[in-house]
C-alpha cells in the first residue's frame, strides 16, 4: 500500500487470523484484570479508554492471543491509555511488566506523561506509542514525546488531511505516525474530554414476565457519555443563549440539525496522505471489525495502485462509508469535517 | 493569597485595581489568540497599576504555533509574564526560544477528574430508576451497583500529583500549575517550590475543534464566543454547564476558602460570568 499500514482491534486469540485475512498489518488492544476491577472498574474508564467488555480480562488469554499473533506476524500493542493517580501505580506498573514480558506483546500504548516519565526511569525498553490522549496538534508535540521516549504518535482525531500531512512532513523519519481512519468520532477533544463516561451492560435478573431488574454503575444508561448528553440538551434545545448585551434568548429559536453528529470517518483524507507511511487506526475494541479492516485495505490497496483520480476516489470513499456505516455521507461525519473546520484548513 | 483577574473584554482592564494579577487569553482555541495590539492594552494597564500578567494559551496547531510566537516575542520584549501552556508543544517552545516567560502547567493538561455528574454516582448516591420500554411495554427497574471507595479517591486527586511529574516540571522551569474547582474533595499534592492556582467558579469539562456544532452554527469559526454563549441546567448535573466558545464548562459550588490551605492554593484565578457586563463578580475567595 501507499505506506499505508492498517492496525485493528481484537479481544480474542481467535479474531487473529480473521484480521490478518482482512488485511491488518497490527493489531492493538486492553488488559484489565480482577485486581483492577475490584479497585477501578472498567466501565469508568480509569485503566484504559474503553469501558466495560473492550479488554482482555485473563493473562491466560492474553497470553495466547499474543502468542497467536506473533505466529501469524501481526505485532501487538497492548493499551494502558488512561491517566493514572498515585494509588493506581502498585497495579499498572507489574500489569505493565507482566503484559510486556508475554511472547507477541511488541509494545504498548500510553497516555499519561507521568507514566511516561517513570517508565524512562525503569529504562522500559519496548517500544512506546502516544495515544490520541496526548492531543497531538502540532510536530513539536509529537518531538516532546519522542524526547522522552515515544517511537510512535496517533494524532489527534481533529485534524485536517492538510495539517495531518503539514505534521508528518514536519517529523519525517524521526516519529512514526498514526490517525484514526474509522469509527470512534466524537464531538470533542478526546484527551481534553473530562467528561464523565461509564460503559456497564450490569447484571440483569428477570422479576416477572413484564419486569427485568438490572443492576448497573451508571443508573440512567448502559453506555453513557456526556458528548451524546449534551448533543441531547441541544437537540431538545433545553437551554438558554445570553447575548453580549445580556439579553437571553431560548434554545428553542436555534435549529438543531440531525444526524450532523461525527460518526468518525477519515477515508476521502487518504488521497491527500498517500505516501506518508501512517498507520491507519479502525477504532472500535470489542466489536469485530473484519469487514472494515478489509474494506479499508481494499480501498487503500486500489489507491496504491493509481486506479483514481480525486473524484473517483471520494465517490468510492464516500460509498463505502455509506456501506459500512447504514447511513449516507452528509459531509458532517468525518472526525473533523472540513465544513467546520477554522481557518478554512 | 494571589488574587487574579481572567479579563475576558478589555474593558475589565477598569477593575484589575482589586487584583494582584491579570489573566489574559484562551485555554482552549487558536483562534483567540490575541493580538500584539491587544496584549498591549493589556500589559499596559497592568504596569499601570503594578499587577502582573499572565497569557492564556491554548492547544494549537503548527499554524497556531506562529501566531504564539508573536504574543511570546512581545512579551519577552516586554519583561517578565506568566505564560499557562495547555500543549505540550507551545511548552518546548518556551522552553526553548523564550527563557524569560515563566511557564505555568494549564488545567488542561492536569487531567483531573472534573465533571459534576460523577458526583452522585462515585459517591454512592444515585437512586433506583424505574423506566418503561415503549417498543415492548417490559418495565425495567435499574439499581446502582456499589462504587468503591477507591474510585471516589481517584476522582480526587490527578496525575499532576505524582511527585516524577512535579520533578520534570521543575527541572524545566515549570514554578506553577493551575487546576479547577472541583464538586467533590480534592487531594493536591504539590512540592513546596510548586505555586497552585485555582480558577473560580467555571471549571472546564471538555472542548472541541469543532465550534460550529456545539453553537449550531454548523459551520466554522464566526467568532460566535464573542456574540453569545449557552447555559442550561438538568437533572444529570447538580450545578449549572455553561457552553462558552468551544469549551463546556462547570459553574462549582464548591467555597474555594475550603480547600486553600488543604490543596497548597496560593492562587485564585476568577472570571467573571459570560456576558455578565464589565464589572466582574465580586469573589469571596
Amino acid at each position: 500500500m501507499n505506506g499505508f499500514r492498517i492496525a485493528a482491534p481484537f479481544t480474542a486469540a481467535a479474531q487473529v487470523g480473521e484480521f490478518r485475512k482482512a488485511g491488518a498489518d497490527e493489531l492493538y488492544c486492553g488488559f484489565v484484570d480482577a485486581g483492577s476491577e475490584k479497585s477501578w472498574p472498567a466501565a469508568f474508564h480509569l485503566i484504559n479508554h474503553r469501558g466495560g467488555g473492550g479488554s482482555f480480562t485473563d493473562p491466560a488469554a492474553l497470553a495466547e492471543a499474543l502468542a497467536e499473533a506473533r505466529r501469524q506476524g501481526l505485532p501487538v500493542y497492548v493499551t494502558f491509555n488512561s491517566c493514572y493517580t498515585e494509588a493506581q501505580y502498585r497495579w499498572v506498573l507489574p500489569a505493565i511488566e507482566r503484559v510486556s514480558g508475554l511472547d507477541g506483546c511488541a509494545g504498548i500504548i500510553v497516555t499519561d506523561i507521568a507514566l511516561l516519565l517513570t517508565l524512562r526511569r525503569m529504562g522500559y525498553a519496548k517500544p512506546i506509542c502516544m495515544s490520541t490522549g496526548g492531543t497531538t496538534f502540532n510536530a513539536r508535540t509529537a518531538g516532546f514525546f519522542r524526547s522522552l521516549g515515544v517511537s510512535r504518535v496517533v494524532l489527534d482525531r481533529q485534524l485536517s488531511a492538510a495539517e495531518i500531512a503539514g505534521i508528518a512532513a514536519r517529523c519525517g523519519d524521526t516519529m512514526h505516525l498514526e490517525i484514526f481512519v474509522y469509527h470512534g468520532g466524537c464531538m470533542f477533544v478526546d484527551g481534553y474530554c473530562m467528561f464523565f463516561h461509564c460503559r456497564d451492560a450490569g447484571e440483569r435478573s428477570v422479576l416477572g414476565p413484564d419486569t427485568e431488574l438490572v443492576h448497573r454503575y451508571y443508573v440512567p444508561a448502559e453506555n453513557h457519555g456526556g458528548c451524546t448528553k449534551i448533543d441531547e440538551i441541544l437537540t431538545r434545545k433545553a437551554f438558554c443563549a445570553v447575548t453580549s448585551s445580556g439579553k437571553r434568548i431560548p434554545g428553542s429559536r436555534f435549529a438543531h440539525a440531525k444526524n450532523k453528529y461525527p460518526y468518525g470517518c477519515n477515508l476521502c483524507a487518504l488521497y491527500d496522505l498517500a505516501g506518508r507511511h501512517l498507520t491507519l487506526k479502525v477504532v472500535g475494541r470489542g466489536e469485530k471489525r473484519f469487514e472494515t479492516v478489509r474494506a479499508i485495505a481494499r480501498l487503500a490497496g486500489r489507491l496504491e495502485r493509481g486506479a483514481y483520480t480525486r473524484g473517483r476516489y471520494v465517490q468510492a470513499s464516500k460509498k463505502l462509508f455509506s456501506a459500512l456505516s447504514g447511513r449516507k455521507c452528509n459531509g458532517y461525519q468525518c472526525y473533523y469535517p472540513p465544513r467546520l473546520a477554522n481557518g478554512g484548513t | 493569597m494571589e488574587k487574579a483577574l481572567h479579563v475576558t473584554d478589555l474593558r475589565q482592564l477598569d477593575r484589575i485595581a482589586a487584583y494582584d494579577r491579570v489573566y489574559y487569553g484562551s485555554e482552549f482555541c487558536q483562534e483567540l489568540v490575541p493580538s500584539v495590539d491587544e496584549l498591549e492594552r493589556v500589559c499596559d494597564a497592568a504596569a499601570s497599576k503594578g499587577k502582573g500578567v499572565t497569557l492564556l494559551t491554548p492547544y494549537v496547531t503548527d499554524e497556531g504555533l506562529g501566531r504564539l510566537e508573536r504574543a511570546f516575542g512581545f512579551l519577552a520584549r516586554r519583561g517578565r509574564a506568566e505564560v499557562v501552556f495547555n500543549d505540550w508543544g507551545v511548552f518546548t517552545l518556551l522552553r526553548g526560544s523564550y527563557p524569560a516567560l515563566a511557564p505555568v502547567l494549564g488545567r488542561l493538561l492536569t487531567k483531573q477528574q472534573r465533571d459534576p455528574l460523577a458526583r452522585d454516582v462515585i459517591f454512592n448516591r444515585q437512586r433506583p430508576l424505574r423506566t418503561r420500554d415503549r417498543r415492548t411495554g417490559r418495565t425495567r427497574i435499574c439499581f446502582p451497583r456499589p462504587v468503591p471507595p477507591t474510585v471516589a479517591g481517584h476522582f480526587s486527586a490527578s496525575m499532576s500529583n505524582m511527585p516524577v511529574f512535579q520533578e520534570y516540571l521543575r527541572a524545566n522551569g515549570v514554578r506553577r500549575l493551575e487546576l479547577d474547582n472541583l464538586v467533590w474533595d480534592m487531594t493536591v499534592r504539590a512540592h513546596r517550590q510548586m505555586g497552585v492556582s485555582l480558577h473560580v467558579p467555571f471549571g472546564y469539562i471538555t472542548t472541541t475543534r469543532m465550534c460550529g456544532l456545539l453553537n449550531l452554527t454548523y459551520a466554522s469559526c464566526r467568532r460566535e464566543c464573542r456574540e453569545r454563549c449557552f447555559t442550561f441546567r438538568d437533572e444529570a448535573w447538580p450545578v449549572p454547564l455553561y457552553i462558552i466558545g468551544n469549551a463546556v464548562f462547570y459553574e462549582s459550588d464548591v467555597t474555594p476558602a475550603s480547600r486553600l490551605r488543604a490543596c497548597h492554593v496560593d492562587r485564585l484565578v476568577i472570571r467573571p460570568k459570560p456576558f455578565s457586563g464589565t464589572r466582574p463578580e465580586r469573589y469571596k475567595g
